[in-house]
């Protein structure tokens, strides 16, 4: 199993990236050796799958209710704003 | 129609009371000007972390245990992974494989049907989106985007039911049921206009009798109660004329537009992404111990069903009124409070939900409050009791009043002047005078003709412009002529 | 001796003398800076020194990845750049807090992401051993301030051996303590189970320094650990009773011959001078904790980096018509190359279930095996030594990070000393604790710093150019 140019291009689209066809090429190369290792190594391996390093448990905050940052800072590093929001190009439902 | 059946699941999302949001100390409050309730947490700001809210999960593991659910004692929360410029981390902390309540099961009241089981799948604990405001008519012309994230953040919580509801009215009925006992455990305000209970519906039809099932729709866009029910009426007849011209419903989203009272396909599920979830680093897993998770349980209040049960065999009520007056908390705590000052709980009932009810209704849809304090109910029914008014002036003219301004019962009555006469001497010389006025009726009485009683009395009333305590009248009218 | 050069508890121990002030000190690494230009800083944001505590008047310069509130702050990516953050990590709140002076904000690769110090975007930053040489990554440029004598310390993440290979490469100390030691609130991560706040200096006592002032519990940072700190250097050490894990075999087979050499001869010396008792284990698990690591931290990337889209922060790109195309030429314009591959390489192990558990699961199980057999290791030893890098900076098909991510997959403390130089670059030797253990470390540590001796081995070996 080979990932291909073309499945690289899905993959960009599942994470909102433009490629171009050489990186797409490039990045399939990359995958696949990456891949190929991982199938060497990896596969088989029954153990129990380690979800969490930290072996803290039940880490809670009590519900206070603090101070937000002032609207201008929320907003200062937006590239564009308009009445007290992040403005965006419109949205199309895919 | 008769040949198909409706299989209906719903999903619904609703927003936690916490004061603050899930994973920061940002407050909680509706309206605030947008924009001003974020901070590096809820705004995904590089290198900010998450900080659970003890109280968002108590408040998750209530509503599991309200809705009879297990309680996972092994839990953690994973990140979805989705675009969508309203989420800041272009995750949402969410939990895909540890939910932590499943398996439970809501009762819902169906009427003469008596009652009717609906799973529940799961309920699991994840954080609200932010708000996109678009400018233009709808999202389709709309030419750019206004993004608030005051909103983001705030803890939700989502309930799904397996697919068990059958019919548009079951799915009101349910949903009704559902916020009802959200309520009850004070987790929600559950206000549907505010967005802090939203629905989505799924619906398949598959020929009666068959135990497979069919294509499904994902119906959006339901923002009330009357939304659920009329979308998903339409939906089956929708689906149902697909079906009957021997063509396949399409797996799609559909979205209800109100106005129209159609649903319009969005986009087809084909093309649903996949959410790449896994454990989100960033928070630890939850060990809930049983004896926490006891304690919750003994925290939690009576809840409707049982309340219901209490009031009619602790009230002797019948089942419609003991439905009724549970059907919210604010009811069911209000008939309690007036039933301690007015020990009749029917009598009670009967105004509650009859005059009272009328009132209430006349006012916002999702009001549940009954804006009277118990202690005025008490009193004007205690005015009735004692004679100082009757029962019409009560309900025509007082109860009016004490909606309107909130102005005390015994105050009305003054105000208005509307005390009924019950002192003899002043009555004796009206009803002198009227008999003296009336000789042929009063012949007629004596004659053995009693119902022209009640024209004396009316008299009497007239001449006291309605004032008389018209028992007392009565009584007096009977004394004198037998004399 | 000149101050900019000196180690923290020189400068600390200086100034309770009285022969320099923390104006003075500053202004000496400043000087510095500016005298030998090896690319190390970013941005400079200095402020002097805040005021009293442990490490008054101690320049610190932190990795671009550390937030620091009204100072653009980049995590070496462009498509942060410009990004002023309107808050500050935990952290230099903890530095200032005790008197430190913040210099700048050091280079390093994009995100983080890569160990290669040669794929920093921003700017080339040079080996202080030698030009044109790479100093390693991703903390290339905090590693290169501390060896040039522009800063005494640095504090950068580390997710694989971020600090603990450049430590290697341009010989100073670099040190990452047990996972959620140091709170991870404000800095920039691309992969949070991995990452470990690190540390880096010139000696182990000013590591100790450091960590007594930074770890703790952070009500922001869930990962943090509570309770008592342990007592990190100050009890003297038994130096001869340690137990050290060695495993010649995997080290042969996965380090360069002069750099298995020198570890060698490094732990036949403390077995001699030391006393320190050697135990041969079994570490046959390397490579494939190489790929388990690689994997989760393209699948953690894949998500922590979504959150760069152009909307509320960041880079944007001009004249999007619709969100699809802003949120895609954005990204696309915004990350570099190998951001993208490991973007790409995350996606593809979460993407659909297939791949989930072909890859990303079996990345766990292999996390869980590596975890435990570390776990059982302890039985036998009570530290582990290894080389820190395959190599000296240089070319070579050894992943960098091979013998340093282990101890992020585990979540364990792990230090890195300079060891000696191998064709006239330093290389470091490795000691791994387990969880909890950064006391046992670091007084291990010490011991072994003045065994080997650095500062003489280097007058001896070469001075850096
Ligand atoms: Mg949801
Ligand atoms: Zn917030």
């Amino acid at each position: 199993m080979s990932v291909t140019k073309q499945e690289i291009k899905r993959l960009g689209e599942m994470i909102y990236l433009d490629l171009t066809d050489g990186e797409s090429v490039r990045f399939a190369d990359l995958l696949n050796l990456v891949l190929k290792k991982a199938d060497d190594l990896l596969s088989g391996l029954k153990d129990k799958p380690l979800r969490h390093i930290s072996q803290l448990r039940n880490r809670m905050r009590e519900d206070g209710v603090g101070i937000p940052l002032p609207k201008e800072k929320v907003l200062a590093n937006a590239a564009e704003t308009q009445d007290g929001c992040f403005r965006v190009p419109r949205i199309l439902e895919d | 129609m008769h040949d198909f059946e409706a299989v209906i699941g719903l999903e619904i999302h609703v927003e936690l009371s916490t004061a603050s949001k899930i994973f920061c100390s940002c407050p909680t409050t509706f309206g605030a000007e947008v924009n001003t309730q974020c901070c590096p947490v809820c705004l995904g700001l590089p290198g900010s972390l998450p900080a659970m809210n003890r109280k968002a999960v108590e408040y998750t593991v209530k509503t599991g245990l309200a809705l009879n659910c297990r309680i996972a004692q092994h839990t953690w929360f994973d990140r979805k992974n989705y675009f969508y410029p309203d989420l800041p981390k272009a995750y949402q902390v969410s939990q895909q494989d540890a939910p932590l309540c499943t398996g439970g099961c809501l009762e819902i009241p169906m009427g003469e049907k008596g009652t009717k089981k609906v799973g529940i799948n799961r309920v699991h604990l994840e954080e609200e989106v932010g708000k996109s405001l678009h400018a233009g008519e709808t999202i389709i012309d709309a030419v750019y985007s206004l993004l608030d994230y005051n909103r983001a953040g705030i803890p939700l919580i989502e309930i799904v039911t397996e697919p068990d509801i059958r019919s548009a009215e079951e799915a009101q009925v349910f949903l009704e049921s559902l916020r009802n006992i959200v309520r009850y455990i004070e987790v929600s305000d559950c206000k549907m206009q505010e967005g802090s209970l939203r629905c989505d519906a799924n619906i398949s039809l598959r020929p009666k009798g068959s135990t497979v099932f069919g294509t499904k729709t994902e119906i959006k866009n339901l923002n009330s109660f009357r939304a659920v029910r009329r979308a998903l009426e339409y939906e089956i007849k929708r689906q149902a004329g697909v079906l009957k011209d021997g063509l396949a419903v399409e797996a799609e989203t559909r979205h209800w537009d109100e106005q129209k009272g159609i649903t319009i396909a969005m986009r087809s599920k084909e093309h649903a992404s996949y959410y790449r979830c896994f454990a989100d680093p960033n928070l630890v897993p939850l060990d809930l111990a049983a004896e926490w998770i006891g304690q919750m349980e003994a925290e939690l209040p009576e809840l409707p069903g049982a309340r219901r049960q209490r009031f009619i065999d602790g009230y002797g009520l019948p089942e419609y009124d003991a439905q009724v007056l549970t059907s919210s908390k604010e009811m069911a705590d209000f008939f309690e409070e007036v039933v301690k000052g007015y020990n009749d709980p029917k009598t009670v009932s009967n105004w509650i939900m009859t005059d009272i009810l009328r009132h209430v209704k006349d006012q916002d849809e999702e009001t549940e409050g009954i804006p009277l304090a118990p202690a005025s109910l008490v009193e004007l029914l205690q005015l009735i009791e004692q004679g100082t008014i009757n029962r019409n002036q009560a309900k025509e003219i007082v109860l009016p009043e004490m909606f309107e301004d909130g102005k005390s019962p015994r105050q009305i009555v003054k105000e208005k002047g509307l005390e009924q006469i019950s002192d003899t001497s002043q009555l004796e010389g009206v009803i002198a005078s009227v008999l003296e006025a009336n000789p042929d009726v009063v012949q007629d009485y004596l004659g053995g003709r009693e119902k022209v009683m009640g024209f004396l009395v009316g008299q009497v009333l007239k001449e006291t412009k309605g004032k008389a305590n018209p028992r007392l009248v009565n009584e007096m009218i009977r004394e004198k002529l037998k004399q | 001796m000149t101050i900019a050069g000196m180690s923290v508890v020189e400068i600390l121990e200086g100034q309770q003398r009285g022969e320099f002030t923390p104006e003075e000190v500053l202004r000496a690494h400043l000087d510095r800076i500016e005298a030998e230009d090896v690319g190390a800083f970013l941005r400079l944001c200095p402020k002097g020194s805040p005021g009293k505590g442990l490490l008054q008047g101690v320049p610190v310069a932190l990795g671009d990845e550390v937030c620091t509130e009204g100072v653009e702050t980049t995590a070496g990516s462009r498509i942060l750049s410009g990004f002023v953050p309107p808050y500050q990590a935990t952290l230099v709140g903890k530095l200032e807090g005790a008197g430190a002076a913040v210099v700048g904000k050091t280079n390093l690769t994009e995100f983080g992401l890569s160990f290669a110090m040669e794929d920093a975007l921003f700017q080339r930053t040079q080996n202080p051993w030698r030009s044109g040489t790479t100093p390693g990554g991703a903390a290339g440029g905090a590693a290169a301030a501390v060896a040039a004598g522009q800063a005494p310390a640095a504090v950068a993440s580390d997710t694989g051996g971020d600090v603990r290979i450049p430590a290697s490469f341009c010989g100073v100390v670099g040190f990452t303590p047990t996972y959620g030691r140091i709170s991870r609130y404000g800095v920039i991560q691309h992969a949070p189970s991995l990452t470990q706040v690190g540390l880096l200096a010139q000696k182990v006592r000013d590591i100790a320094l450091l960590l007594k002032v930074l770890a703790g519990e952070d009500p922001q940072d869930a990962t943090t650990l509570p309770g008592e700190l342990p007592d990190f250097l100050e009890k003297p050490g038994e130096p001869g009773s340690w137990r050290i894990g060695i495993a010649p075999e995997a080290y042969r087979s996965c380090a360069g011959g002069d750099v298995y050499q020198a570890t060698e001869e490094l732990w036949q010396r403390a077995a001699e001078e030391l006393g320190w008792q050697l135990v041969e284990v079994d570490m046959s698990w390397l490579d494939l904790a190489q790929v388990a690591r690689r994997l989760i931290a393209a699948a953690e990337s894949s998500s922590s980096l979504g959150r760069y889209d152009g909307v509320r922060y960041g880079y944007r790109a001009k004249d999007a018509q619709d969100m699809r195309e802003l949120f895609s030429r954005t990204r696309a314009e915004g990350f570099g190359e190998g951001v993208k591959g490991e973007m790409l390489l995350g996606t593809y192990i979460l993407g659909d279930q297939a791949h989930y558990e072909a890859y990303y699961l079996q990345a766990l199980r292999a996390r869980n095996l590596v975890y435990k057999s570390i776990k059982d290791l302890w039985q036998q030893v009570d530290l582990i030594l290894t080389p820190t890098t395959p190599r000296p900076a240089g070319e070579g098909e050894t992943p960098l990070e091979i013998f340093t991510g282990p101890s992020n997959l585990g979540g364990l403390p792990a230090i890195s000393l300079p060891c000696r130089l191998v064709g006239g670059l330093p290389v470091g030797v490795q000691l791994i604790a387990p969880a909890g253990e950064e006391g046992r470390l670091l007084r291990a540590a010490h011991v072994l710093e003045k065994m080997i001796d650095f500062a003489s081995s280097r007058n001896g070996g070469g001075q850096r150019a």
